[in-house]
């Protein structure tokens, strides 16, 4: 048998007396010793390989976990360290993650305590909350950085692996310093009840490690010290309200979609197909579908037989819950379901599943506006470039081909101005804000003579009308009020998406979507009140110039396809010649 | 809480063998992921989810381990077996009705048999060589189904730990004792759950070391006992099973793979050898979950007879164990034997009498 990286910790304990004494012996310098031992020597020194390789197992796990427990937070509702719970810190500016039902208390102040490993309480904030999945994300105040813990992939992790959990069980950490449990993944992919439309665990991690009252809320380690779950709950019937080996957590990869809408503040809703799916002998067959929901817009009727949803093969109707159980409303997904001997997909966004709380959910739009701030200055600074920068004028010119065979092209130019105006901001700095104060678009030129003559306002939407409206809060960072929100998360091809929106005075709704890892521009898409996604933007490749960058190619999906590709973009600066 | 001064017990004792001779190296270093991992597989492929009768507050399910290619079922004996149609669920998720051929009382184990070949089962080969017994700080595996959380073709509960010591068994189920007093793997890992019972506890190397007890309360600690019934016990159950099949020459009887018929005279308690007791009471049972053991009928010349019992009588308890329906009854007779007494506690009318059955009239 092979030594492994994880040394379980009821090793330790066995170990220390004996291993002193006996390295005490073998470094002993008297010849006489050693000749005493001479005859065991084969069997001392596989013992001390392995010793020391289960030594150096050991230190590195208690480092890992040292650092995992600096993370965890010790959540009370108060000062007086009533009720409460744990909690795990995943941003170095002190965003972390808790269950919905140790904040649910909290919900009328949105604010609480969380203690760290340095003996200290902190004042902790309710940012959002996802009552369906037992999520729920706080801030914390009171330093500038906080330890935190990296997030790990939960998909890769296996029954029988190892994990760590830590928090406050029955609240005993007087100094705030986490009580760590050790055991295996029992079980992936478990289904676990909710309660009407809350606490429902879909798709969670079943751990042996000790899950007990006051661990709610607090991260589930895998061996490299990275959040795979957030813990929640356990299997307690007929034994009390203490660990019976059966914990569950849930798992990250679904907690990573609701991510920005947590960010945001948002009350987050989880999907809905509008279906419910039977079996029928061996087979999973649709048994409802309610008319225009999701799964009737994907085409689907009673009796079709359903084989795949989200890219995973579903074979009973637990499948289907598992995975609708992690993904938010709105979300995209894909079915594949077979009709008659044909192989049928559809790609429809999920509906809402109402959460019902006993007091109306307010969105705190300040913080939601500030974090909506966080996200377009990371995409000056990170993907356009020249972060801050003010621009007199932007210079597109391009070429613009509508139709899927791409025979209508056509030229376009464009000039973007703005006026700027000095406003002070909360912190009663002078800060200077631009306007977009015109618009100018050419006619476009014909380029292809064969072709019919582009109707580029064709359809709903202008495509050059639509590229302004997507591109202009792009260069000049429009005055971030009321009509603005940071609505959540979407998926981009795979890719989560933190999505910001715009409501117009006239009803169009416009939407950017920005890497929620690496903050560039992925899509956007515009509409109005009743369809708010009608036109999606795609943007590939990229153009420069003086530092700016922009996405070179738009896509324009919907009701009129078109491709409009940026040829040329012109940069000038404000006046005074220096950009900042 | 209990459990910490055995864990420090353990730690001691293993430092103690670390001292005295050369520790095997091999089976105390600590297994990682990948090494338990060929154990679990092994355990999840080779037991199996059992769904029978729910009975008041007993769970009507249970975990169980494959023994034969053609579908024999070890499990513990435990009233979700009563059920018309106990079900067995493969690892494939493919359901099959059983039927209960043998049952255990002293051991508390039953044996099912499914009309199907499965793919793989435990090859209970004899006894485990010594080498193979766990010992004291040894990893383990068990597989089952606690709470049911796992339905259809859903993998199994695995858990991990290590195995804590043997230890003479002295537990109660609710009020009742439990009948077996023999040596049990006490493990160091919580198996103590409705439904994990029967499941499968395995070595680092994947070998059965034993299956997992029904849930107990330990007369002494008043905490529940995560345990297994060593592998010793369970093959000479079958063993047993396998010598009366013979013996009633039954063309139907099964055998499980690889089992010596030998005699398993050494692996029961001596006194437990006696034919099992017949009073001579016939129970009002018209079937239900919450029938009261009224008696029906008493067989004239019987001991039951002979020492008073009546019709109409509603017995409350026998030798103690409270009797609150038919199939209390029915599981506290099946334990005795000839040469046990009885007590019965018994309500006539408006008085309560105690009926003592000797045990020499019993002969």
């Amino acid at each position: 048998m092979q030594t492994i990286h994880v040394a379980p910790l009821p090793r330790r304990s066995a170990m220390p007396v004996a291993c002193l004494a006996r390295r005490a012996l073998l470094c002993s310098p008297l010849p006489v010793l050693c000749a005493a031992l001479s005859s065991a020597a084969p069997a001392d020194d596989a013992l001390d390989a392995a010793r020391r390789r289960v030594d150096a197992d050991e230190a590195r796990r208690v480092a890992v976990f040292e650092a995992a427990a600096r993370a965890t937070v010790c959540i009370f509702v108060d000062r007086q360290l009533g009720g409460g719970g744990s909690g795990v810190v995943i941003t170095p500016d002190g965003y972390g993650l808790t269950n919905f039902h140790v904040v649910a208390e909290m919900l009328e102040t949105r604010q609480g305590f969380g203690g760290l490993s340095d003996g200290r309480l902190y004042p902790l904030r309710v940012l959002g909350i996802d009552p369906g999945g037992d999520v729920a994300m706080f801030r914390l105040s009171g330093k500038d950085r906080f330890d935190h813990a990296e997030l790990g992939d939960s998909d890769t992790l296996r029954v029988g692996d190892w994990t760590a959990a830590m928090g406050n069980p029955f609240l005993v950490a007087e100094d705030f310093t986490p009580t760590i449990s050790f055991g295996v993944v029992g079980g992936v992919q478990r289904y676990q009840p909710g309660m009407g439309s809350k606490l429902e665990y879909a798709d969670c991690i079943q751990v042996s490690t000790s899950i007990n009252p006051g661990n709610s809320g607090g991260p589930l380690f895998d061996m490299n010290g990275r959040v795979v779950g957030i813990n929640g709950r356990g299997s307690f019937e007929e034994r009390g309200r203490v660990n019976v080996g059966l914990g569950y957590a849930i798992s990250i990869n679904q907690i990573r979609r609701f991510l920005p809408a947590l960010r945001a503040g948002q009350l987050c809703e989880h999907g809905a197909l509008g279906a419910t799916v039977s079996m029928a002998g061996r087979d999973l067959v649709f048994n409802a579908v309610r008319d225009a929901s999701p799964a009737a817009r994907a085409g689907a009727a009673v009796g079709d037989r359903l084989i795949r949803i989200a890219g995973r093969d579903v074979k009973s109707p637990n499948d289907v819950l598992n995975i609708l159980g992690t993904l938010p409303a709105g979300w995209p997904l894909d079915l594949v379901y077979v009709r008659g001997g044909n192989t049928l997909t559809g790609r429809v966004r999920l509906d809402r599943l109402p959460v019902k709380l006993e007091k109306r959910y307010e969105l705190d739009l300040r913080h939601n506006l500030d974090e909506l701030r966080a996200i377009l200055d990371r995409y000056e600074r990170d993907d356009r470039g020249r972060a801050g920068a003010v621009f007199d004028t932007v210079r597109l010119t391009g070429t613009h081909t509508a139709g899927a065979a791409g025979h209508r092209r056509s030229s376009w130019d464009i000039e973007l101005s703005c006026d700027r105006a000095v406003m002070r901001s909360n912190d009663g700095d002078p800060k200077e804000v631009a306007f977009i104060s015109r618009f100018a678009a050419s006619q476009p030129r014909e380029t292809d003579p064969v072709a019919p003559p582009a109707d580029a306002s064709a359809g709903p939407y202008d495509p050059r009308r639509a590229l302004l409206e997507v591109v202009g809060p792009l260069l000049w960072r429009p005055k971030i009020t009321i009509g603005w929100e940071f609505l959540g998360g979407d998926d981009v091809e795979g890719r989560i998406a933190e999505v910001i929106e715009h409501r117009t005075a006239d009803g169009r709704r416009v939407r950017w979507k920005f890497d929620a890892e690496r903050g560039v521009l992925l899509a956007a898409a515009l509409g109005d009140e009743r369809e708010p996604e009608q036109c999606v933007v795609r943007c590939e490749q990229r153009r420069s110039a003086d530092g700016v960058s922009l996405p070179a190619a738009w896509q324009f999906g919907g009701a009129s396809e078109s491709v409009l590709v940026i040829e040329s973009m012109q940069v000038s600066p404000a006046d005074g010649g220096e950009t900042p | 809480m209990k459990r910490i001064p055995a864990a420090m017990a353990i730690s001691v004792g293993v430092c103690a063998a670390a001292v005295a001779s050369p520790p095997r190296v091999d089976m105390r270093t600590p297994p990682g992921d990948s090494e338990l991992r060929a154990a679990m597989d092994a355990a999840l492929a080779r037991t199996v989810k059992i769904h029978g009768a729910s009975i008041g507050r007993e769970h009507g399910y249970a975990s169980g381990v494959l023994v034969s290619d053609d579908g024999l079922v070890v499990t513990v004996l435990s009233i979700f077996l009563e059920a018309q149609k106990p079900k067995v669920v493969l690892a494939d998720g493919s359901s099959h009705v059983a039927k209960v051929v043998a049952r255990d009382e002293s051991r508390q184990l039953a044996l099912l048999k499914i009309d199907s070949r499965v793919p793989a089962h435990f090859d209970l080969d004899g006894e485990l060589p010594d080498a193979d017994q766990p010992v004291p700080g040894d990893w383990l595996v068990a597989v089952g189904n606690p709470f049911k959380v796992a339905d259809g073709s859903e993998p199994l509960t695995v858990a991990a730990g290590v195995c804590a010591g043997s230890v003479r068994l002295a537990g109660r189920r609710r009020n009742q004792a439990h009948p077996y007093t023999g040596r049990v793997l006490l493990l160091d890992m919580i198996v103590s759950t409705p439904g994990f019972g029967g499941g499968a506890v395995v070595n680092a190397d994947g070998r059965l070391v034993g299956i997992v007890g029904e849930a107990v309360i330990s007369e002494n600690t008043h905490t529940w006992l995560n345990y297994a019934m060593p592998i010793s016990e369970v093959a000479a159950f079958l063993r047993r099973h396998a010598a009366q099949s013979a013996d009633a020459d039954d063309p139907t009887a099964t055998r499980p793979a690889n089992l010596a018929s030998a005699d398993d005279a050494n692996a029961v308690d001596p006194d437990r050898t006696a034919p099992p007791l017949e009073l001579g009471i016939r129970l009002f049972d018209i079937g239900g979950q919450r029938q009261p053991a009224y008696v029906d009928r008493v067989r004239p010349g019987s001991p039951a007879h002979a020492a008073g019992l009546r019709k109409d009588d509603l017995i409350l308890s026998l030798n103690g164990r409270n009797i609150a329906t038919c199939a209390d009854f029915r599981q506290a007779v099946q334990s005795l034997r000839r040469d046990d007494a009885v007590e019965l506690l018994v309500k006539r009318k408006n008085e309560v009498l105690t009926i003592r059955i000797p045990a020499e009239k019993s002969q």
